[in-house]
């Protein structure tokens, strides 16, 4: 006992004696090897936590709560954000197609238009998809978001096989054959959906949500029930083994991809092309009308100033540079030159020639407007004054015309009338006195300026008479000088103004020329010799 | 273009790992041996594509996990030159590849032929143990003797069978 004592004073005499020195080589290590002393002591640490878990779970919870918390608070927040933000822009959008067929399939699917937004904004952010050989691991296809791709898709599918086989085997000890369905980690999760030779690998960022599976499970059916065979085949060589409709069967469950915010920003192209194509349109419907309008005039002034055709009513129509002729004419005649006359003009592609031939001999009203035409024409060219009077079917006519000619001239074209049976002839021909004095000098038998304006204007009388009527040139002298003189001037005067109407005026009527010795006019030769000295024209009686 | 599965098999500690790092141009982290006992490598040769499954050695009181081996077109049965039990599984690890894969072809890797041995090893009794092996090898994982020939030769035989 005693040395027991003694023992324990000596150890405690130790203890104190090398404790100060202890410590201080602890701190002086610490502070020298401070890397290495963590390297010894991390593992311990995660022992330590699940040491503690097991014993003080609560006190463990309430440590790490304030950061956890935060953390979990954060991050829901988060995605209630972005989830709200994409349903209020949706909402936000109003009244377009959009929203109206969500609220068809809402009814038609009988859940509240809430949840289908929901569910619309519950998409699955597939970042790859991977068809897997059941035996030999090996990716027959795969596809996968270009923005967050997977690395090396082979060895990932030979692990996850790897998995699959290590659990399998050992978690299912019972053997009743069940499968790994799901491998989650982090925010990230690997959905293995089973066939018979192969398997499907999804690859999510987040929840693999109902419809998504539903459609990557139709199209694994699709591709066991089409490719099934090949797959079981499958013994390594990739070349042999057609993958093409494989892909893309896959590729398109890829494209179902999470909201699309800029899709909705962007303002549909048909929006600009529309109201372009719509003003384009109104600006050339305004041009072709305002066009067809100035040629539908020109038309129908061509149609009422051809002589032939202006006392007939003749409609035209046009639409697309086609014109159609409407109306009635008496004749082919007429009919044809109508066409003809149109198709003069510049701009119209086709005539659709509808005039109808009648016999318009029976319409009164017709042939008095010819009849009208006519005489109105007359009238204009002769300056006469003809009236008529048309008492269907007799035609009368009254007035004066300065020549046979001219009247038989109208007679004949009245009675070119279709239906003007009778003509009534009360026209006089009244002939204009053409008497004119050409006075001479004295001695002289030459034309004076002077008097050569009076023949000039002489001359469109003489020519609008009948040339069956005869001009007589009766020439004159004064009293003075010797009578044989005298009758050779007068006679020569005659022959002068004969002259100039036969050869310069070239008047239709003959000329009747002569010296005379008696006085014009019972003129006092001595008296007025100046007036003496003149030659006559005048209608030979 | 060809792309399949291999299977490195052997006891523990035969270098089956150091051979594979030696060889491949991609894996995941060897930390997945120990943890699910496998570690899958890529190698590309040519057009072929060999995915190479490293899967934890056999001890005496872990069996070799026989659900690794399914649906490999070729096996790579490493031994230790320096240690003579390796050598001797050879046989039994022959035995259990061809029970999962019976038409496969083998290859035989002695490894760490840079170090002396004690004892010599009749090749011609290990090609012997089976008419699946196609060559036996002499490798070294430290100063690469071999090892590309051994996988090179094996992705050959493998691709030739399959053109067939």
């Amino acid at each position: 006992m005693a040395k027991d004592d003694k023992t324990l004073k000596e150890d405690e005499a130790l203890l104190e004696a090398i404790s100060p020195i202890v410590n201080e080589l602890i701190d002086r290590n610490y502070i020298n090897s401070k890397d290495k002393i963590v390297a010894q002591i991390a593992p311990l640490i995660g022992s330590a936590i699940r040491v503690q878990i097991k014993s003080h779970k609560d006190e463990v919870v309430d440590a790490l709560y304030p950061v956890m918390g935060n953390m979990i608070s954060r991050y829901v927040t988060k995605t209630f954000q972005e989830m709200l933000e994409s349903i209020n822009k949706q909402i936000q959008e109003g009244l377009s197609l959009k929203v109206i067929k969500r609220k068809i399939q809402a009814k038609i699917q009988g859940v509240s238009e809430t949840e289908l937004l929901l569910s619309q904004n519950a998409n699955t952010n597939i970042r790859a998809l991977l068809l897997i050989h059941k035996e030999s691991s090996i990716v027959l296809a795969h596809a996968q978001n270009p923005e967050s791709p997977i690395n090396e898709p082979e060895m990932l599918a030979a692990m996850m096989s790897a998995i699959k086989s290590f659990i399998n085997d050992w978690i299912d000890k019972n053997k009743k054959h069940k499968e790994v369905a799901e491998i989650e980690f982090g925010g990230n999760k690997i959905t293995i959906e089973d066939a018979g030779y192969s398997y499907f690998a999804i690859i999510t960022d987040g929840p693999l949500y109902t419809h998504s599976h539903k459609k990557i499970c139709k199209v694994l059916e699709s591709i066991v029930l089409h490719h099934g065979d090949s797959i079981r085949e499958f013994n390594g060589d990739l070349s042999s083994f057609s993958n093409m409709q494989i892909y893309k069967k896959i590729s398109n469950l890829l494209k179902n991809k999470p909201c699309q915010k800029e899709t909705s920003k962007k303002i549909h192209p048909l929006l600009f092309l529309l109201p372009t194509i719509l003003l384009f349109f109104l600006v050339w419907s305004w041009y072709e009308t305002n066009q067809d309008a100035k040629l539908l005039s020109e038309v129908k002034q061509k149609l009422y100033t051809t002589p032939q055709l202006t006392s007939y009513r003749i409609d035209a129509l046009l639409d697309a540079k086609t014109i159609e002729l409407k109306g009635e004419v008496p004749s082919k005649f007429h009919k044809n030159l109508a066409e003809s006359k149109v198709n003069e003009i510049l701009g119209i592609n086709k005539v659709l020639n509808k005039l109808m031939i009648v016999d318009i001999t029976d319409d009164p009203m017709q042939i008095s407007s010819n009849i009208a035409y006519l005489i109105q024409g007359f009238n204009l060219s002769f300056t006469s004054n003809i009236s008529y009077v048309f008492n269907y079917p007799r035609l009368t006519i009254k007035g004066e015309v300065s020549s046979k000619a001219n009247k038989e001239k109208l007679l004949v074209n009245l009675q070119n009338i279709d239906g003007v049976s009778e003509i009534k002839d009360e026209i006089k021909v009244v002939i204009k006195d053409i008497d004119t004095h050409i006075y001479f000098n004295k001695g002289s038998s030459i034309i004076k300026e002077s008097e050569i304006d009076k023949l000039i204007s002489l001359i469109p009388l003489l020519k609008s008479q009948d040339s069956t009527l005869h001009i007589s040139i009766d020439g004159y002298s004064d009293s003075s000088g010797s009578d044989s003189i005298n009758k050779k001037l007068a006679q020569s005067r005659a022959k002068e103004v004969e002259k100039f109407l036969k050869y310069r005026a070239l008047v239709a009527q003959p000329l009747i020329a002569q010296g005379r010795n008696e006085h014009p006019n019972e003129l006092d030769f001595d008296k007025d010799s100046q007036e003496a000295r003149c030659a006559v024209i005048s209608w030979k009686k | 273009m060809f792309a399949y599965k291999i299977v490195m098999v052997g006891d523990f500690a035969t270098g089956k790992t150091s051979l594979i790092r030696r060889f491949i141009d991609n894996s995941f982290s060897e930390e997945y041996l120990s943890s699910i006992g496998v570690s899958i490598s890529k190698k590309i040769l040519g057009d072929s594509t060999m995915i190479i499954w490293d899967i934890e050695g056999r001890t005496e009181f872990k069996p070799i996990f026989k659900q690794y081996l399914s649906g490999a077109k070729g096996f790579i049965i490493v031994a230790d030159l320096t240690r003579k039990g390796t050598i001797e599984s050879i046989k039994d690890h022959i035995n259990t590849a061809l029970s999962v894969v019976s038409d496969a072809p083998i290859c035989i890797a002695l490894n760490k032929s840079d170090v002396k041995s004690d004892f010599s090893v009749d090749i011609e009794e290990i090609k012997g143990l089976s008419t699946n092996i196609i060559s036996v090898f002499k490798t070294s994982a430290l100063n690469g003797d071999a090892v590309e020939d051994l996988f090179k030769q094996l992705n050959a035989k493998i691709v030739k069978d399959l053109k067939c």
